[in-house]
């Protein structure tokens, strides 16, 4: 990493932290990982209203040094039963992949997770079956709960 | 490691993960390469291509209207970089003509126009104020496009402006795409390594009122061809012009004979 780069991100990323705790918006939040500025851990709760809905989720969000240039790698690490989401917690969201825009920030990131939940693409599932289910809600929820809670 | 010579290259053996790995190669290769490269001779100008009998003739024919360039990085904001090192370096070199004072206008008042398309201002200050510094000659000379994070905001910058103007004049451009416009925006122009096609081109002149003439360099055996974008806003002989040279795939700067460099 080259010096003024590292600076730069530092900078973002203090700033992004600064003004993410003092908008506190309901249901997500996020905070670095450790003195390590570059690795934050983010929680989001399911919105009222989806199957998702009192089930809190872990996600990681390691950002490179050319951030905000190049997209933050984002997973879930609470296992999550969703169309978009893979066994490895590996998200599948046009704004983090070829989507990616600079204007983008860890608010929109969350805010964006948060609504992929109760809103998923259908049409490009990295969970098949859990596509398939989506149409039968309460089977659906049933498996949102049983792999949520095998975290613990 | 160097990029693949053209004999070493297998060309009965090229499976995806060849193809792959030559392209690595290459790009590895490219990231060693400074951002913007030092002013050279036209002579010297390499065409990294396979026919370049042809491409010689040509920068010969090149010769007779520029007498160097400069290279940047290849790395799919090759436009964008070349564009805005050579309108800063021209509004720099005479930054108290009317023409510069006009331009500094134009650049200063855009956040003013990215904020009225919604973009959110604390969002695009930083990149702005990257933007505007290389107003500064000496921030210009060591920092706008020689320290990758500015370099890529300045970039960013611009691709904001070409993003704000295509969503305010949507009219005008709308015909030239083969996608509804916010999703071209949100894949075509915002995203960095993003090559730019004319429809942006076009963007970027209505918004900073500059004239860009770019040499198209192919491989068939018609001359040299150059197209001037923004041609009424070059107001008198004496304005400044953007001259940039394009080879399949890539843009770099030219400077004409009549050029200080």
């Amino acid at each position: 990493m080259n010096t003024t780069e590292g600076l730069n991100v530092t900078k973002r990323l203090q700033n992004e932290l600064m003004q993410l705790m003092m908008a506190g918006i309901p249901g997500v939040s996020a905070f670095p990982e450790s003195d390590n500025l570059l690795s934050w851990v983010g929680t989001i709760e399911g919105a009222p209203g989806t199957v998702y809905h009192g089930l809190s989720y872990k996600i990681s969000l390691k950002f490179p040094v050319n951030y905000p240039y190049s997209a933050p790698t984002i997973k879930f690490t609470t296992p999550c039963f969703h169309p978009n989401v893979d066994s490895e917690g590996n998200i599948c969201l046009d704004i983090l992949k070829d989507k990616w825009s600079a204007v983008y920030n860890v608010q929109t990131i969350l805010l964006s997770l948060q609504s992929l939940l109760g809103e998923p693409n259908n049409d490009s599932p990295l969970n098949t079956y859990a596509a398939q289910m989506w149409d039968k809600p309460e089977e659906f929820k049933k498996h949102v709960i049983k792999i949520h809670n095998s975290a613990n | 490691m160097d990029s693949p010579k053209e004999n070493d290259i297998n060309y009965a053996d090229l499976t995806d993960e060849n193809i792959i790995n030559y392209e690595n190669l290459i790009k590895e290769d490219e990231e060693k390469k400074p951002l913007v490269s030092e002013y050279d001779v036209i002579e010297n100008y390499k065409v990294n291509y396979i026919d370049s009998e042809i491409f010689s003739k040509k920068i010969n024919q090149l010769k007779n209207d520029c007498k160097g360039y400069r290279s940047v990085r290849k790395d799919g904001n090759c436009f964008y970089r070349s564009f805005s090192y050579k309108y800063f370096e021209l509004i720099n070199k005479n930054k108290n003509s009317k023409w510069s004072q006009e331009m500094k206008k134009i650049a200063k008042d855009s956040i003013n126009v990215l904020t009225s398309v919604n973009f959110e201002k604390e969002t695009i200050e930083d990149f702005y104020d990257f933007f505007m510094d290389a107003f500064d000659p000496q921030k210009f000379r060591e920092i706008s496009f020689v320290d990758e994070y500015t370099s890529n905001g300045i970039v960013f910058y611009l691709r904001l402006i070409c993003s704000a103007e295509l969503k305010i004049n949507h009219e005008a451009y709308e015909m030239f795409l083969e996608e509804p416009l916010d999703s071209f925006i949100s894949r075509q122009v915002e995203p960095l390594g993003r090559d730019v096609d004319n429809v942006q081109i076009m963007a970027i002149v209505n918004a900073l009122k500059v004239c860009i003439n770019i040499a198209y360099l192919d491989s068939t055996n018609n001359n040299v061809n150059w197209i001037k974008f923004g041609e009424e806003y070059q107001k008198d002989a004496n304005s400044p012009v953007i001259n940039l040279l394009f080879t399949p795939g890539h843009y770099d700067m030219l400077y004409h004979n009549d050029e200080n460099v």
